[in-house]
């Protein structure tokens, strides 16, 4: 009778021991799902919507206006150029400005031909089966030390 | 008392050999300490990245390059270079990030190096509008609006580029570039004019395009769309209303969403549709509604300049060869 409680002692040790250790590792977020700048993006749209609103030592109606609208129609990601809180509205009121006049402009681009493209394409596989090729030769002779 | 302790033995034994055989646990080595000069990092790619500064790929960049490789790449300005652009490109299941390491730009005096999520030519951007999550101007990240905030970027595809100006002599940046993989991707760029893939799009209410550079014949061998098989004859002529289905494009631009459509799937089917597009970019692009798991699979080849010349002689409406 005596070993009926032993037994059991020993049989939940060993099943414990058997635990998978990634059952305790944290799960990691890939960097792009984390919320952290949305907060900041946040409290800098509402800086310039209050700077935009005053409208009494800044730039004419219109520019405000202007703001407005990009603010409320674009999202809040694109301004992390602004200034922090503490500086002045008008500070704010004149980045958010030169922002509208930057994302106006055209948006980049390149003239290639397919034909380039693929040869380029053709020549960057090749230089990453070499550079693939000297890794394996660097792990193969690591494995034969 | 001694049989008792005998039988108690044998017991014991007998539990210790039955956990082990049913856990079957001892057959794994576990090794968890991250040690520089263990065999194990060799294998392990996410060690390999943080112990392997010294195996890490490096060369300069160039004006105008293209990189399909993991590494740190280095632009130094021997004169002034006011239109430069590099292609980044990895495998069909993973997407980019490309990080800033040391950047010596004049921003005020009209530097700029923007990343773009996709690729641009001449206008046209891959993939379009239509298939991309974030709006257009998301998808260019300038470093000098927000350079110390955004240090890395990660792309949404297996493509991405970057554009940038240099206006002083010996201004330079390092880029680098690392891959990761993404278990479902969407929008692919083909690496080679020859390969199989299979596109899955798990109920997700979202459009996915595969494209390929190259005049191919393509071969779609299987693909399903959750519907029944016994499906409904349709008075309906396209495949539009369905919700679901798959299209194939061709065109000379690598802007899906101006490629000229060339024929629509939607009735689900385990048989080969074979055909030979002799457009510089053909294009199969899924239609999903969310409501099921669409998968279309499929193979192609390039088309030799015998057949891109028979097609050219044949072809009625030739909108691939208007040059």
């Amino acid at each position: 009778m005596k070993s009926v409680p032993l037994l059991l002692l020993l049989s939940s040790v060993l099943l414990s021991l058997h635990l998978p250790p990634s059952a305790g590792r944290p799960l990691v977020l890939p960097g792009w799902l984390d919320g952290s700048d949305r907060l900041q993006t946040q409290r800098l749209n509402e800086v310039l919507l209050r700077a935009a609103a005053a409208g009494d030592s800044s730039p004419s109606d219109l520019l405000n206006d202007n703001i407005l609208s990009f603010l409320q129609r674009r999202n809040s990601d694109h301004l992390h150029l602004l200034p922090s809180e503490d500086e002045s509205e008008e500070e704010a009121v004149r980045a958010a400005a030169q922002l509208l006049k930057r994302s106006e402009e055209p948006p980049l681009s390149i003239d290639l031909t397919f034909h380039l493209l693929r040869n380029m394409i053709q020549m960057a596989k090749m230089e990453s089966q070499r550079e693939q090729a000297q890794l394996n030769r660097k792990v193969l002779d690591e494995i034969g030390k | 008392m001694r049989v008792m302790e005998r039988t108690f033995r044998e017991q014991l034994f007998f539990l210790v050999l039955c956990l082990f055989v049913l856990k079957g646990d001892s057959r794994y080595i576990e090794n968890n300490e991250i040690s520089k000069d263990d065999l194990y990092s060799f294998f392990n790619s996410e060690l390999k990245r943080e112990t392997a500064e010294e195996l890490m790929y490096r060369r300069p960049l160039r004006c105008l390059d293209m990189v399909a490789v993991e590494g740190q790449f280095t632009f130094t300005a021997e004169r002034p270079q006011l239109s430069c652009a590099a292609f980044f490109m990895a495998e069909p299941n993973e997407v980019l990030s490309v990080d800033y390491d040391s950047v010596d730009i004049d921003c005020r005096g009209g530097d700029f190096i923007t990343v773009f999520d996709g690729w641009v030519m001449k206008g046209e951007k891959f993939p379009s509008s239509q298939d991309h999550p974030l709006p257009l101007y998301e998808r260019y990240v300038d470093y000098c609006d927000s350079g110390s905030l955004r240090r890395s970027v990660r792309s949404s595809q297996n493509v991405a580029m970057v554009f940038f100006r240099i206006h002083n002599t010996g201004s330079s940046f390092t880029l680098t570039i690392r891959k990761h993989i993404n278990p479902f991707p969407c929008n692919v760029m083909s690496q080679s004019p020859e390969g199989t893939y299979t596109m899955v799009i798990p109920q997700q209410h979202r459009n996915c395009s595969f494209s390929i550079i190259y005049p191919v014949a393509i071969d779609i061998s299987e693909f399903s769309l959750g519907h029944y098989n016994n499906f409904p004859k349709r008075s309906m002529p396209g495949c539009v209303e369905t919700g679901d289905f798959v299209q194939l494009l061709g065109g000379n631009g690598i802007d899906t969403s101006k490629l000229l459509p060339i024929t629509d799937l939607c009735i689900s089917f385990t048989g080969p549709t074979h055909m030979k597009i002799g457009c510089d970019n053909t294009v199969v692009r899924m239609v999903s509604s969310g409501k099921f798991v669409s998968r279309v699979s499929f193979s192609y080849r390039l088309l030799d300049s015998q057949e891109l010349q028979t097609i050219k002689l044949n072809n009625v409406e030739d909108f691939c060869f208007n040059n």
